[in-house]
Formats: C-alpha cells, sequence, structure tokens
C-alpha cells in the first residue's frame, strides 16, 4: 500500500463524488475531534449542462480549497485533472483522454483552464494551469516538491499548458500531445529542469475482450509504456511495461513505476485473475523492476502476489499473501538497515451473516521482514458485529495491532484512506450510522485501550437531492 | 512468595504462555472445567477446540490468581453455514510490563455425530512494549458424540513449544449429569489427568466442577442463562496460589 499511498486521497476523493454521480445536488460533511482535528466538506451542484464541485477541508486552523467550474465534459474553469495515455506526462486514461473532477483539497492539482472539443471523430484537448506550490528551498533553489499541500516557508510559480489530438474511430484511437511546464525557480537536484518540454503518442485498440495501449513520451529521450489487457467473462488478464529513460517525472503525471520512483529504470507486470465458479476469485500478481546499465545492481526488484476472494450472500472471505524485496519499501521506513531483503505480508478477512440483519467480521493482517533486529514482525486484528437493517446500522468492535518499529499502514474510511499505525495498542470502536433518502448520517467513535488513549470521534453527514 | 515470583517472571519470560497451555484456559467454561472442552458449551473455548459445536458470541474477563495488576480479556463469535462452523477470537492479557495477544480462526466440519476441526493461532507476546516474539501454531481437533456419549481427541498448538495431546471420553452418569475425563500428555513428557462433571440444576442455572493432578487444581462454576443469552461465573483453585476468577456474557444464535 505504501506504493500507491499518495494516490489514497485521491481514490477517497473519487469514491465521495461516485456516491454524488446519480444527484443533482449533493453535500457531504465531516468532522473529526482527535489529536489533529479536521473538518471536510465537499459540494457538488449539477443543472442540465453546467456543473459546479468544490471541496474543503480545515486542519490546523489551516483551510484548503478547491472548486471546479464545469460546462458538460468540455469545458473545466478551476481545479481539475486531466487524463492522457498511460500516465507519462499526465494522470493515466483508463478510457479516452477526459477531463477529470477536483482531486482532494489538499492534493495540489492544475488549477486554470481546461477544454475538450469532440468534433467527430476528432477531440481537441487544451489545458492551462499556473498554481503557487509549496517547495523545499535551499540556497534558493528546489529541493523538494511536495504533492500535498504543507505548511512550507518557500514557495514556486508553476505554470503547467498543454495541447493534445486524438483521432477515434471503431476500436481505434491514435493522439498526440504537447506538454509545456515550468518553475520560476531552479532545482537543486541536477537531473530535474525547471523547464520541461515533452510530447507524447499515444494509440489504443479495442477488440472485443481486448484492449492493447501504448505510450511514448519524448523528453529529452523516449519514455515508453504497454499494456495489454484481457477480459473473458471467467479469466481476465493484463500485462503491463514501462521503459523511463532519462525522464523527468511531470507535476500530475501518475507515478509510471510502481516498485521504483528513480527513472532509467524498466519494469514488467502481470496480472491473471481466474473465477472457478460465480463465488470464488483467484488473482495471481507479479511485478519486477530493473534499473539499466547498473552493473551493480544484478537482480530485479520484484513483488509477488496471490489472492483469493469468496462472496456470496452469506459469507464474504479474503486471504492474501505479498512477498516483495525489502529495498522497495527502503523510502518508506527510516530503520532499515542491510539484512536478507524478503519482506512478507498477510491478509485475511471473513465477514459471515449470523442474522438477516446481523454479520459478524473478522480481518487480520501481518507483516514479516526478514533482518537481524527483534521487532521485525507485525500484527493488526480486528474484530466486530454489524447489524444493518433499514438504514439503520451499528457497529461495535475493537481492534489490536503489534508493531513496534515499523509504520503500519491500513486501508480506512477516514479522510486520507488509510491511518498509519504505530506501536502496540489496542482500540474499541461504535459505529453508528443512519440513512434515509436523501442523505445519510454517521457518526464513529474509537477510544485507544494504551498508550496514549486517545478518543476520537467522527461524524459526517451527507446530503443528496436528485 | 509465588505470586511474587510469579510477578517477577512475567516480564522476563512471559511464563503466561510459555509454561503450560493451561494458562491459556481463560474463559469462564474452561476455568471451571479444567479445560474439558468435550463439556463446554462456550463459544470462548473455540480457542482450545475447533469442534466445539456451539455458534454465538461471548466476551469474557479473567483475573488469575487474584492479581489484580495482571488483566485478560476475550472476545470470540462462531457461526454455522451449511455443515460448518466458522469462529474467530481473540485474547489479550495485560500487565503494565508485559502483553500477550492471541487470536485466532478456526473452522470446523460437523456430519451428525463427527465433528473434524483445525484452528490457526498467532501467539504475540512483548516486555515493556521492546522485546516481543511471534509464534504461529494449529490445533487439530476430532470428536465423536452419541446421545449421552462422547469422545474427543485433540492436538493443540502444533508447531509450538506447548504442544498438546488430549484425550477425552464422555458419558451422562445418569440423565442431565454429564461427567467426562481427559489424559493429557505435553510436548515436555509431561502428562496429567483431568475429570469434570456438568449438568442443569434448572432451565436457568448449570453447574461445572473439575479436577486435575499434576498440579492438583479443582475448578467450579455456574452459569445463568436466560435464553438466549448467558453470564457464566468461575473459578479455579492452585496448590499454592490465589483462586483464579473469570467471568463471561454470551449470547448464542
Amino acid at each position: 500500500m505504501e506504493l500507491s499511498l499518495e494516490e489514497l486521497p485521491e481514490q477517497s476523493t473519487q469514491t465521495l463524488y461516485d456516491r454524488q454521480a446519480i444527484y443533482s445536488t449533493a453535500l457531504y460533511g465531516a468532522a473529526s475531534f482527535a489529536d489533529s482535528p479536521y473538518s471536510r466538506a465537499q459540494l457538488k451542484l449539477k443543472s442540465a449542462a453546467f456543473q459546479a464541485f468544490a471541496g474543503t477541508k480545515v486542519e490546523d486552523q489551516r483551510p484548503q480549497a478547491n472548486i471546479q467550474l464545469r460546462y458538460r465534459d468540455h469545458f473545466a474553469l478551476g481545479s481539475y485533472r486531466v487524463t492522457w495515455g498511460k500516465g507519462l506526462l499526465l494522470n493515466r486514461s483508463t478510457t479516452h483522454p477526459a477531463i477529470l473532477y477536483p482531486s482532494h483539497p489538499s492534493t495540489y492539482e492544475p488549477q486554470g483552464l481546461a477544454i475538450s472539443l469532440k468534433p467527430g471523430a476528432w477531440q481537441i484537448l487544451t489545458f492551462a494551469s499556473q498554481v503557487e506550490r509549496a517547495a523545499k528551498l535551499s540556497e534558493g533553489l528546489i529541493t523538494q516538491l511536495p504533492r500535498s499541500k504543507t505548511d512550507i516557508l518557500g514557495s514556486t510559480r508553476e505554470r503547467v499548458v498543454g495541447s493534445g489530438l486524438v483521432y477515434t474511430s471503431d476500436g481505434f484511437e491514435i493522439g498526440s500531445l504537447y506538454y509545456h511546464q515550468s518553475y520560476d525557480r531552479a532545482f537543486s537536484d541536477a537531473k530535474s529542469d525547471s523547464l520541461l518540454e515533452a510530447v507524447s503518442i499515444y494509440g489504443a485498440v479495442n477488440s472485443g475482450a481486448h484492449r492493447l495501449m501504448a505510450e511514448c513520451a519524448v523528453q529529452d529521450q523516449a519514455s515508453i509504456a504497454l499494456s495489454w489487457s484481457m477480459i473473458h467473462p471467467r479469466f481476465s488478464q493484463e500485462w503491463q511495461y514501462q521503459r523511463l529513460a532519462d525522464y523527468q517525472r511531470p507535476a500530475y503525471a501518475t507515478k509510471a513505476n510502481l516498485l521504483s520512483s528513480t527513472d532509467n529504470r524498466e519494469e514488467l507486470s502481470a496480472r491473471i485473475r481466474y473465477m472457478p465458479f460465480k463465488a470464488l476469485r483467484i488473482q495471481a500478481q507479479s511485478t519486477i523492476n530493473k534499473g539499466f546499465g547498473d552493473l551493480n545492481e544484478v537482480n530485479w526488484l520484484a513483488r509477488h502476489q496471490l489472492g483469493l476472494n469468496f462472496s456470496d450472500p452469506l459469507s464474504k472471505a479474503s486471504l492474501s499473501l505479498t512477498v516483495l524485496d525489502r529495498e522497495i519499501l527502503s523510502a518508506f521506513d527510516d530503520n532499515y538497515s542491510s539484512s536478507i531483503p524478503l519482506h512478507y505480508r498477510v491478509n485475511a478477512s471473513l465477514r459471515q451473516r449470523i442474522f438477516e440483519d446481523i454479520w459478524m467480521d473478522t480481518a487480520f493482517r501481518f507483516h514479516h521482514q526478514e533482518r537481524q533486529l527483534a521487532l521485525s514482525r507485525g500484527s493488526w486484528w480486528k474484530q466486530s458485529i454489524d447489524y444493518h437493517r433499514d438504514g439503520f446500522g451499528l457497529s461495535l468492535g475493537y481492534s489490536v495491532w503489534n508493531s513496534g518499529n515499523y509504520r503500519m499502514l491500513i486501508l480506512d474510511d477516514g479522510d486520507t484512506g488509510y491511518r498509519s499505525l504505530g506501536k502496540n495498542s489496542a482500540q474499541a470502536m461504535l459505529m453508528t450510522e443512519y440513512g434515509w433518502k436523501t442523505g445519510r448520517a454517521k457518526l464513529v467513535l474509537e477510544q485507544e485501550l494504551k498508550q496514549d488513549r486517545v478518543t476520537s470521534l467522527l461524524a459526517s453527514l451527507s446530503l443528496n437531492l436528485k | 512468595m509465588l505470586k511474587r515470583l510469579i510477578l517477577l517472571l512475567v516480564p522476563m519470560l512471559s511464563l503466561l504462555s510459555a509454561s503450560v497451555v493451561n494458562y491459556l484456559e481463560h474463559s469462564p467454561a474452561a476455568n471451571a472445567l479444567s479445560g474439558i472442552t468435550l463439556l463446554s458449551d462456550s463459544v470462548a473455548d473455540y480457542s482450545l477446540s475447533p469442534t466445539i459445536g456451539h455458534t454465538g458470541i461471548s466476551t469474557f474477563y479473567h483475573r488469575p490468581f487474584n492479581m489484580s495488576e495482571i488483566a485478560v480479556v476475550g472476545f470470540a463469535t462462531a457461526a454455522a453455514r451449511n455443515r460448518f462452523i466458522l469462529a474467530g477470537g481473540s485474547t489479550y492479557l495485560h500487565h503494565s510490563d508485559y502483553s500477550w495477544h492471541n487470536p485466532f480462526l478456526s473452522a470446523a466440519y460437523h456430519y451428525y455425530g463427527i465433528a473434524l476441526g483445525i484452528s490457526g493461532h498467532m501467539v504475540y507476546d512483548s516486555v515493556k512494549d521492546v522485546d516481543s516474539e511471534y509464534d504461529f501454531s494449529y490445533d487439530l481437533a476430532a470428536r465423536y458424540s452419541h446421545k449421552d456419549y462422547g469422545a474427543e481427541l485433540k492436538f493443540l498448538r502444533v508447531g509450538s513449544s506447548d504442544e498438546q495431546l488430549t484425550i477425552s471420553m464422555k458419558a451422562a452418569l445418569s440423565e442431565g449429569v454429564y461427567t467426562a475425563t481427559s489424559y493429557v500428555y505435553e510436548s515436555g513428557g509431561k502428562d496429567y489427568f483431568r475429570a469434570g462433571i456438568q449438568t442443569d440444576i434448572n432451565q436457568y442455572l448449570s453447574v461445572y466442577g473439575s479436577w486435575q493432578n499434576e498440579p492438583n487444581r479443582f475448578g467450579l462454576g455456574a452459569k445463568l442463562g436466560i435464553e438466549p443469552w448467558s453470564l457464566i461465573y468461575s473459578l479455579r483453585t492452585h496448590p499454592q496460589l490465589d483462586l483464579s476468577h473469570a467471568i463471561a456474557l454470551q449470547r448464542n444464535w
């Protein structure tokens, strides 16, 4: 999960927008009362052709906000995201290039104007953005550009413009994009340039169950990303290959390689899914990554995953095993020292219906990293009883985690999409929610039973009108 | 003196987990029955046998040897699906300098009077949240019950230093009075016997009693129940230490 941490707030925001998709007016508000209290709101207004999206988060008395005014899918003014190809220059596209809703208000994203016009088989995409971003500076040079809005004394002005042309016919599309990015300060890293110009060409072929996609982005050198996916009712597979030459990651590009953030590397990923019968899904995934031209690096970095999912009206169960090279995570763990480099993770969950309205939930995670220090393993255990009836929900449970010196990240329904657990502790949890035709209210109370004995309360309210 | 000794040993050697599996008998029913699960109808006892055969939810508190410094709390649920019973739960021991956590998941297949089950355990213990250790093990059990008779064979904590083989037989001495005997063999070569009894005084009150040798201990408990809820309280003696108390609230389904 650490490998895609920066995408989680974006995903949680997208989940909120997905829930609001069918409504013309939707408001979501949440307030968290804990060690770091915050409040969050997200608004959507839609008339026949015009839409407005706005998000805000206030934490430590520091407001962050974004807003987008939109006409159909053609014009967006304010904060926006743009998808293109395999994401070497912009956000990764799953279908055609498009202008997306704003992201999480704490995340930097393009601000300005984006236009997408579709005359006939053609699509013209143009965008321009100017953002004043916080930056870590050293002697006036940029050392780091955080993706989240943070309180850093330094700042830099970022300008991004781009224009692309796409031709689409039955099952085939091809497009070309010019991208320009500049900062008013230079980078301290000699490999990063304050002025970046790039050209991307992408193509996609859809043929029944198959989809082939390729993007080539040229900065000083050409980097490529290829994918082939095949989807059948009971079997699917996806193959991906990325080769990054001298590549400076553009400001809003998707992280191209999963296992490494550096360039001059190539990565191959394969994923297969098989459903022997309707309720059971088996998934295997393998990703390998290697630098080219580095004679000291002999082996590929690798991550392998195997997962089982069972789901029917009475039971839901899942089990996954992940094995990954420890170096991949070293960037996230300052305590990492030289050791045998394998890292294992086991995740399991069981949800069983007891009565018509009552479920019992159990979830477990265990990780093991091969190293010489004693505290090399960690676990997390959660159990709850859930009751749901006529829009009313009640859940009572507890969790226990043991992870002495490793920051354990657990997926969560909260604002950022995850929570970070450290130290050995236990927590009791009470959740109640009530949904009606036009809204839903939810209250989550958590009491830590060890360590700092923190009490936290999260209250949220959704109002939706068609 | 021994009480002090245990308190000294707890942070050093995690005696509560490393000595004998006796210390895993935290639930009130296990406390009262000396771990003879063939007589138990407590959901919390899935941690000692995957073939308990009852479904519900149970939460308990246990005070070993009446030591106020140590608290053991547990939670378990079990649900049936076709001929399978799935159970999960955990037991947490808290001391200011020491903690011990044992979550488990179990599954059992029941076919008329025959039951076959397996449980997986993770045991974590930590001294002052600084030094810690994980241990993984599993239980295997087979049970046969027919009218007033029954038998159970269990291999507990296979793969750990606390491995234990238990053979138990059950018979009704008279109508509604169930007795059982157990032979327990531990991996270190130590073995001992246990005997237990369980009967219903009336539809609201049941009592449990047990005895074991090596060490010589008695267990006694009572269950007050108004279906489907029940409250169980038990105590257990020790030749040198104070009584161990346990209390549980349970709801069956």
